[in-house]
């Protein structure tokens, strides 16, 4: 079952779509392609499509999450005489 | 040795630049031909091995020409002994899985919405755009890799490889853009999945 995406969540994505530069399409199979206003309007209505870019957000912080833990492993390791 | 190949480019598909190799026989069907009485029509006179299907889809169905329906749920026989690839969005879910189960050789596809990032000043030039390259690049690598010979698991584990260099590129771009591309390559990624047996285009 998915997990419900967090209230609190959903502000940092909106604050991170808020930056992409106006240049930039993000093209949904099925959908087509979105420019940023549309983007932020489904990240407010919270629709199928919102819930994706939220999804989306939440891969890319666990990544950056693992990659910082590995970080610190490797760091860690150096440490240990 | 003739080896048949059998593509299918419609909408986005135009983006994937061909490979040619004398040995290989390929098929296509573009525009208006991208209907499934030709798709059907093609799969009984050439009897290909190797399909790739480059519309868009759900989790049970790819769309060709105009929304017509190409491959759904209840074509599985059709489809028995061969490799089919996909970019169609959702059909790893359903389709890809019943395909496999009732007799096809292996289904690669995605089992979400493929997502890719455009350069809007790019829109009328694409091949020149490297930020819908980053994605097909990465992705184009499973139909190479299949077509030179290699298995179908490491063809998808190339792509992935792909997909890994795109997003350590991004990483360390500085352009604005870069946040954003990354977040689709990593769904991207993450997406792809490799159904069935590990086999060879032969």
């Amino acid at each position: 079952m998915k997990e419900e995406i967090p209230e609190i969540f959903w502000e940092l994505v909106k604050a991170r779509f808020e930056r992409m530069p106006p240049n930039l399409r993000l093209v949904i199979g099925g959908v087509g392609s979105l420019k940023k206003e549309e983007i932020l309007n489904h990240i407010e209505k919270k629709d199928e499509i919102g819930e994706l870019l939220g999804r989306m957000e939440i891969e890319y912080l666990k990544l950056i999450k693992e990659e910082v833990e590995s970080y610190e492993e490797a760091l860690n390791n150096i440490a240990r005489p | 040795m003739m080896i048949q190949l059998f593509t299918f480019f419609i909408g986005p598909g135009t983006f994937f630049k061909k490979q040619k190799k004398e040995e290989l026989k390929v098929l296509k069907l573009e525009r208006e031909k991208a209907n499934r009485e030709t798709f059907f029509d093609f799969l009984n006179s050439h009897r290909p091995s190797f399909l790739i299907l480059n519309g868009h889809g759900d989790e049970k169905t790819i769309y060709g020409y105009n929304d017509e329906k190409i491959v759904e749920e209840g074509d599985e026989e059709a489809l028995k002994e061969k490799i089919v690839y996909t970019i169609a969005c959702d059909a790893a879910k359903s389709l890809g899985k019943s395909i496999v189960e009732k007799g096809g050789k292996c289904f690669i596809g995605y089992n979400r919405k493929f997502v890719f990032c455009m350069d809007e000043t790019r829109m009328t030039r694409p091949l020149e755009d490297e930020k819908a390259a980053s994605f097909f690049n990465a992705t184009n690598k499973i139909s190479i890799s299949i077509i030179k010979g290699n298995s179908s698991l490491e063809s998808v584990e190339k792509a992935k490889e792909g997909f890994r260099k795109e997003i350590v590129k991004w990483r360390l771009s500085k352009d604005l853009e870069a946040p954003f591309i990354l977040r689709a390559l990593i769904w991207d990624l993450h997406s792809l999945v490799h159904l069935g047996e590990n086999s060879f285009f032969e």
